[in-house]
């Protein structure tokens, strides 16, 4: 199939516009980008070599670097020169920044360790067994998960995996199984395995008319594609940093639905602390207050227990301030040009793609005929990407631009 | 270890980090302790005014600070000096290297074994991955603790109380814990007796072992916070009869927030204290997954961790880990009992002085921890000769006065408290 050249740059010129556009629109305080090409800039890596891999993790760029740096100084040196107002504004921001991202409120975000962390936050809040309920999943859901879920399944649990169908999520095998005792339906929004999206707004439809819950994982999805947890109807979500959104591992955020918080969901990590009263801690007593008094958090922050990763949390909020200013949908614009044409380019008898068809995400999988051969030419022309079973992944990001495509092509053509 | 970190940082930098633990002596060689002056050059933030504020957190030392700097320049930059295949074996290498390690240093730190330590976010997190794990209150059991447990963790049991478990808390008597009053509430319903070994309150080095015992004989566990004991007072989780532990590792561990160690002693895992978290993975064994699916397993192959990594999930904060490395080593080097052995007189200067200024301790008398606590008779105008003297203790509750010393404190920092606050 020819290259599509002008139909890949008008993509990619559009974006580029758009980053333009969004940068002026916010003023002397927002990142200037003019283009992608000096977004590129920022990301020491990629300037080495094509790095088609941030499904697996992105490298960190000088901004992010830059704000894990300020707080790492803070709690070296302590306040002083700005350094302690730095970590309390970051700290401050970025839930909301993340909250803008996928369509929620602030008050629904709580901090995570990670993805995994933060589902099982959410199961075992639901108390599913102990209800008598069950869990439907799919095999397209993370294999971490799957893997969290049979060790619950094992204990007793009712777990439902469906299978899917060519590489696509079998819908109608998923509504067979959800029925008036599924008390969560967990999914990955965007599959790490071949790029596949889930039909969210389909699935939450589903479990909703039984009286479940839906939970999706969108450490594949959070600054890689569009998203609103609202329109789509998600109860939960949760994700690490360190993928699309450009920051550390060790950080994450979970969100919960407000009306799920505390009442559907437990809060069993207890953030929050006791007041004494009563001697000697107060001499004398307050007699009108118990005691020992405690008044539990009531938003989102009751499942966070104990202090984070602050450095990482310093770097989002410079992560945050970036794709914000690019937008989303810009991004995945400037990468799905980039996926576009390496699907269209590579020739199918040789690279079988798994990643079904109009799936609108930047990662894109296939399956080499010559797995060895594949590895090979990628060293040769030192291409980073992911090989894995006997599956090739690209997914680039808004730091790629059409060269690195051009040598990926140059290499497997 | 066989694996060191950096050899395969950035080699330019790499170098003088090590020679400057201590302080132009062989790396491997011990500070001498006695001249504190290069323990406080190993901390810049000992320029920047008197720090006696370790017990809320412990500055970073240059050589942890140089080393996360490393690391964010390797995420940024190193590993694309190779191709995709290299550079995931190497990341790979490197991940698992150093997290041995530093399971291992800590492990040596409380005399336990590696496979009884699990990561986690947060000291928190991990006393709740064995109460959630135990489940007491399903089983009718009870849980005992006390007035001196740390605040977040009496919220969690009356929470827990709230919800419907059994939960009896010992009051302390003149700040002290008595193991009596343990005996008196303890039964064969007692399922966990939780505590902390240093007090954040007044830094009383809690009984264990006597209580520990008492809880044993009923047939329950015991689990202790060990936050600000962990890197400033000896443990041994052996002798001391701690059957869990977690601890945070921003305190005395000289390291960050959001990484964290869960202690669970080996015959308890997956008896005891259920996993509440599953680590591990699976492999999918039919098509189009793969193409020869092994008849001889099932559809979906289950791959759990081992020991306690079984109650870790995802990935912890790697530059976390990569400051324990580094701050381990560096506690190591220097010693606990050596660390204790220079803080002591610090804290017996204190508890000798600060009463004779109207400070009235509540920290008792022989406590062998960092942390004393007074009563302040003026806090407003204590704040404020101290403000004046550029000098960071906590001053909380109304009228209490945390200090908390550390390696890097001397005498003329004791006595620069006491000559503001006289």
């Amino acid at each position: 199939m020819p290259i599509n050249r002008r139909q890949f740059l008008g993509a990619a010129g559009a974006a580029a516009a758009a980053v333009h556009a969004a940068c002026e629109s916010q003023g002397g305080a927002s990142p200037t980008l003019s283009d992608i090409a000096s977004i590129r800039e920022r990301y020491p890596r990629v300037l080495r070599q094509p790095y088609l891999d941030t499904a697996a993790h992105c490298p960190l760029s000088t901004h992010t670097r830059e704000g894990m740096q300020k707080y790492m100084d803070f709690h070296m040196y302590g306040g002083g020169e700005g350094r302690g107002e730095y970590a309390g504004e970051a700290m401050r921001a970025v839930k909301p920044q993340f909250a803008r991202m996928i369509g929620a409120k602030p008050s629904e975000i709580a901090f995570v360790q990670n993805t995994k962390a933060g589902e099982d936050i959410v199961v075992n809040g639901l108390d599913i067994q102990a209800a008598g309920g069950n869990v439907v999943t799919n095999d397209l859901h993370y294999a971490g998960s799957i893997h969290s879920f049979l060790g619950r399944k094992k204990a007793g649990m009712d777990v439902r995996i469906i299978k899917s169908k060519n590489w696509v999520t079998d819908l109608d095998a998923m509504e067979a199984a959800i029925d008036k005792k599924t008390r969560l339906v967990a999914i990955t929004l965007v599959s790490n395995v071949n790029g596949h999206v889930e039909d969210a707004k389909a699935l939450t439809e589903m479990a909703h008319a039984n009286g479940g819950y839906v939970y999706a994982d969108i450490i594949q999805a959070a600054g890689a594609i569009p998203i609103d947890v609202k329109a789509l109807g998600l109860d939960f979500a949760a994700c690490s940093n360190y993928k699309w959104l450009q920051g550390c591992r060790g950080s994450g955020f979970l969100y919960v639905r407000e009306e799920l918080q505390g009442a559907a969901v437990k809060d069993l990590l207890f953030p929050g602390y006791v007041r004494f009263n009563y001697p000697p801690w107060v001499d004398p007593a307050d007699g009108n207050e118990d005691p020992m008094p405690f008044s539990p958090p009531t938003n989102a922050g009751r499942y966070q227990a104990g202090n984070t990763a602050r450095e990482g949390y310093c770097g989002q909020y410079e992560s945050f301030k970036v794709m914000e200013a690019i937008g989303v949908e810009n991004m995945l614009a400037h990468t799905m040009a980039l996926v576009d044409r390496v699907r269209k380019e590579l020739p199918e008898s040789r690279y079988r793609c798994i990643t079904p068809e109009g799936a609108r995400s930047p990662i894109l999988v296939l399956i080499p005929a010559d797995y060895e051969g594949t590895q090979a030419k990628l060293k040769q022309a030192n291409i980073q990407a992911t090989m894995t079973g006997n599956r090739l992944r690209i997914s680039p990001n808004i730091y790629n631009n059409q060269e690195d495509v051009d040598k990926l092509l140059d290499a497997l053509v | 270890m066989n694996f060191n970190r950096r050899s395969f940082l950035a080699g330019g930098v790499a170098a003088s980090v090590a020679s400057q633990l201590g302080c132009g002596q062989e790396s491997d060689a011990a500070p001498v302790l006695g001249d504190l002056d290069s323990a406080r050059r190993d901390f810049p933030r000992s320029a920047n005014g008197v720090y006696m504020n370790h017990a809320s957190q412990h500055p970073l030392s240059a050589q942890s600070a140089r080393a996360m700097r490393q690391y964010a320049d390797y995420l940024a930059n190193e590993c694309s000096r190779a191709g995709w295949y290299e550079v995931s074996d190497e990341a790979k290498a490197l991940g698992g290297a150093y997290k041995r390690e530093v399971k291992e240093l800590f492990a040596r730190l409380i005399n336990a074994r590696p496979s009884e330590i699990a990561f986690c976010l947060s000291t928190t997190v991990g006393e709740n991955m064995v109460v959630n794990g135990m489940g007491i209150q399903e089983s009718g059991g009870n849980v005992v603790t006390n007035d001196l447990h740390y605040s977040s963790c009496l919220y969690n049991y009356k929470m827990r109380q709230q919800r419907g478990l059994d939960v009896r808390i010992v009051k302390h008597r003149d700040w002290r814990l008595d193991p009596a009053d343990f005996e008196k509430v303890i039964d064969d319903k007692t399922k966990l007796v939780a505590l902390t070994l240093v007090s954040n309150v007044n830094g009383l080095l809690a009984p264990v072992k006597e209580i520990a015992d008492i809880a044993h004989r009923n047939g329950a566990y015991v689990y202790a916070d060990i936050i600000q004991g962990c890197g400033a007072v000896p443990i041994d989780v052996q002798a001391m009869g701690i059957d869990f532990a977690a601890c945070s590792t921003y305190k005395w561990l000289m390291g960050l927030r959001g990484f964290a160690y869960l202690y669970i002693k080996e015959d308890l895992q997956g008896t005891v204290v259920q996993p509440v978290q599953f680590g591990g993975g699976v492999s999918f064994n039919y098509e189009p997954w793969v193409e020869d699916p092994d008849s001889g397993s099932g559809d979906i192959v289950y791959r759990p961790k081992q020991k306690a990594s079984q109650y870790e999930v995802g990935n912890v904060s790697s530059v976390g880990c990569v400051c324990q490395q580094e701050a381990l080593n560096f506690i190591h080097r220097v010693g606990v009992d050596e660390i204790q052995a220079h803080v002591t007189p610090l804290t017996e200067f204190l508890q000798e002085e600060m009463p004779k200024i109207g400070y009235a301790s509540i920290t008792p008398s022989g406590n062998r921890s960092p942390i004393t606590t007074f009563r302040v008779p003026d806090p407003k105008e204590a704040e404020r000769r101290l403000k004046e003297a550029h000098i960071e203790v906590t001053l909380r509750f109304g009228n209490q006065m945390r200090v908390s010393v550390s390696v890097m404190n001397n005498q003329q920092d004791v006595e620069a408290l006491v000559a503001a606050l006289a």
